[in-house]
């Protein structure tokens, strides 16, 4: 009888430990953020903390935020389902599209040579079911006679014609017209980071614009990926004159 | 001894256990009272452009609520110093995009409208109350970006970290519950979190120079006329030797080429004189240089003129050239000399034809003459110049 009630005693002991060491992620859906006095300073702390919440704690004059758990962004996954694993990053949702600002002349354009270059963009998106960027701007202009006119940009990949109106980009590595561009590069490595080049636009030396397309974009939280854009211009010999311009409009999106 | 201590350490252990238990049942109640708001799903907020500062952006703002009877909505923006957490603080400074002067269009909720909306918030308000549980739009147009400067944690020189934040609750009556600010949410029905990011722009610049080529020729002149240009020198006659005569209307021909890229067309204008001999003797212009050819010439009443033909592909490039009506015949002239801008040496050349851009324009230029049995005897010339004058 003593050895069945110890037993039981060591059982429910072993159950309320479960209980108390699950708890966090049960609890994790109730999460909420109250602000806590830190002696001078302010914070913010979860009143229970799940796999990638943040703690901040505190002493009287230092905060320590610690990631508890970390959903990270290394991810794996089955026909069903997706889980994460990785370091560094915050509970919350974020993005972040890093464009430097870049301005880029690639002088007198003719027809009877392709001008061109590239520039770079990062995206890096946390807690998110993935993220889009999308060219949100169209295509290059010039006012010529009081009109305006915009280069003719293919709506289908095309390889870059001498002498055609053409202006397009890709996201890709090419030969032609030159050695440009570049694969999408994953930071730190393609462990943590998953963007890719949106289909037609990731095509060595096939090139389109349309404004409103996806160009990039990842299924699933990603750490940075930095894309390279290559940017092709070949003019007719009836092309409009003109000085002209295009800002490149770069919406990244995160779906949460 | 020992048996009496490890009864009393086993049962502390087991009310302790029976208290932990009970508190880990209880806890997860508690806490649900605390936070009964439910989460919208598949939300996002799609810019309309990402650039810093940029006004008249459109954001579109897509969701799914739970189906909770709902009529009013608050969207609160948070600087890139917050978080995208309901409720928790929620720093508004220039960092958030501002809806002073937003507009509202949206597929949730009957008549949709604005009401308080201002830097970094917007509040909505329904004329009915939805149930929706599906995917919803909402367009929130002629909104201002935060700039780079005014996101505290944005650099400007690579444009990393200009991320900020929006917040989306919804609240079951039309004046938005007991809201009371961004982290006094009060009783929300849905809430969810949003993280947006502006960039920079990335700015390519290039020049397309004005283009005209333009050629008299003999015969019929290449694209660009790079090729198969010869001297224009034409010969009006019949017979050994060529000479003019009353019994016949003689005519050759001569070409014009045009590549242009004036997108203001190109105007294509002849000017010069009349048959003339050295002693000033002149085969007049057709019809006494009217302005309202063409014109027919008859064989003995002298005259000098000249037409574009009226076939498209034969007379005249397929695409690029309209010949001027009074110049466009198959049989007649003219040769205008009373017009302001007559084709004469004093004015400024008639107009013959327009070309608008492209890379193979041409037209075949008919002269013709005949003479009158008291024409003077002598050689006769004309110097003609065609003059092409592009607006881009």
């Amino acid at each position: 009888m003593g050895i069945i009630k110890s037993k039981i005693v060591r059982l429910a002991g072993y159950l309320s430990f479960l209980m108390i060491m699950s708890s966090p992620m049960i609890f994790s859906s109730f999460a909420q953020a109250t602000t806590t006095s830190c002696g001078g300073v302010q914070c913010v702390t979860q009143s229970t903390t799940g796999p990638g919440g943040v703690v901040n704690a505190c002493s009287i004059n230092y905060c320590l935020n610690a990631s508890l758990g970390d959903t990270g962004i290394g991810n794996s996954s089955s026909a069903n389902y997706q889980a994460y694993a990785g370091y560094t990053t915050t509970a919350d949702p974020y993005i972040e599209l890093v464009t430097p600002n870049s301005i880029t002349n690639v002088g007198v354009l003719d027809s009877s040579s392709t001008k061109y270059t590239t520039a770079q963009f990062s995206v890096r998106a946390y807690l998110a079911s993935g993220y889009t960027v999308i060219n949100g701007s169209s295509a290059p202009t010039a006012l010529s006679n009081g009109i305006t006119h915009y280069l003719s940009a293919p709506s289908t990949p095309a390889a870059s014609a001498v002498g055609t109106e053409q202006f397009g980009i890709n996201l890709a590595s090419n030969t032609v017209p030159a050695s440009i561009g570049a694969v999408p590069q994953q930071l730190p490595s393609n462990s943590y980071s998953y963007g890719t080049a949106a289909a037609g636009y990731n095509t060595s030396n096939l090139y389109k614009y349309a404004q409103g397309d996806t160009i990039a974009q990842s299924s699933s939280s990603s750490g940075y990926t930095t894309y390279t854009v290559s940017y092709i211009f070949n003019i007719s010999p009836v092309t409009p004159s003109g000085f002209y311009s295009f800002t490149h409009t770069l919406i990244a999106t995160g779906y949460y | 001894m020992n048996k009496l201590i490890k009864r009393i350490t086993a049962r502390a252990i087991y009310f302790a256990s029976v208290g932990l238990l009970t508190i880990g049942v209880i806890s997860p109640l508690a806490l649900t009272g605390s936070a009964n708001a439910a989460t919208v799903s598949t939300r996002s907020i799609q810019m309309s452009t990402a650039a810093q500062g940029a006004t008249g952006v459109t954001y579109t703002v897509t969701f799914t609520p739970s189906g909770t009877s709902v009529q009013s909505l608050v969207l609160d923006f948070c600087d890139s110093a917050s978080t995208p957490i309901p409720g928790a603080a929620c720093a508004t400074s220039a960092g958030v995009p501002d809806f002073t002067n937003a507009t509202v269009s949206s597929t949730f909720m009957t008549s949709l409208t604005a009401g308080t909306k201002g830097l970094g918030q917007i509040k909505l308000t329904g004329s009915a109350a939805s149930t929706a549980s599906t995917a919803q739009t909402i367009t929130l147009s002629n909104v201002t970006n935060p700039t780079s400067a005014a996101q505290t944690t944005c650099t400007g020189t690579t444009g990393a970290g200009c991320t900020f934040y929006g917040r989306i609750y919804t609240f079951s009556g039309s004046t938005y519950g007991t809201y009371a600010s961004a982290s006094s949410i009060g009783n929300a029905v849905d809430t969810g979190g949003f993280a947006l990011a502006t960039s920079q722009s990335i700015t390519i610049t290039a020049t397309v120079k004005e283009s005209l080529t333009f050629c008299a020729s003999k015969t019929q002149p290449s694209v660009g006329c790079t090729t198969g240009v010869t001297a224009p020198n034409l010969t009006l006659g019949h017979g050994t030797p060529t000479a003019l005569d009353s019994t016949a209307v003689d005519s050759d021909t001569a070409y014009f080429g045009c590549s242009t890229n004036a997108n203001g067309n190109v105007v294509v204008r002849i000017k010069g004189t009349v048959l003339t001999s050295p002693s000033a003797n002149t085969i007049a212009a057709v019809s006494a240089g009217g302005s309202a050819g063409p014109y027919s010439i008859t064989a003995g009443t002298a005259a000098f003129g000249m037409r574009i033909g009226v076939t498209s592909g034969t007379d005249y490039s397929a695409s690029g050239v309209t010949p001027t009506a009074k110049y466009s015949s198959a049989t007649q002239y003219s040769w205008d000399t009373t017009s302001a801008t007559n084709n004469t040496n004093l004015g400024a050349g008639d107009q013959i034809a327009t070309v608008t851009p492209a890379t193979d324009a041409w037209a075949k230029l008919n002269f013709a003459a005949t003479a009158a049995l008291t024409t003077p005897a002598g050689i006769y010339t004309a110097s003609e110049s065609l003059i092409a004058t592009g607006t881009f």
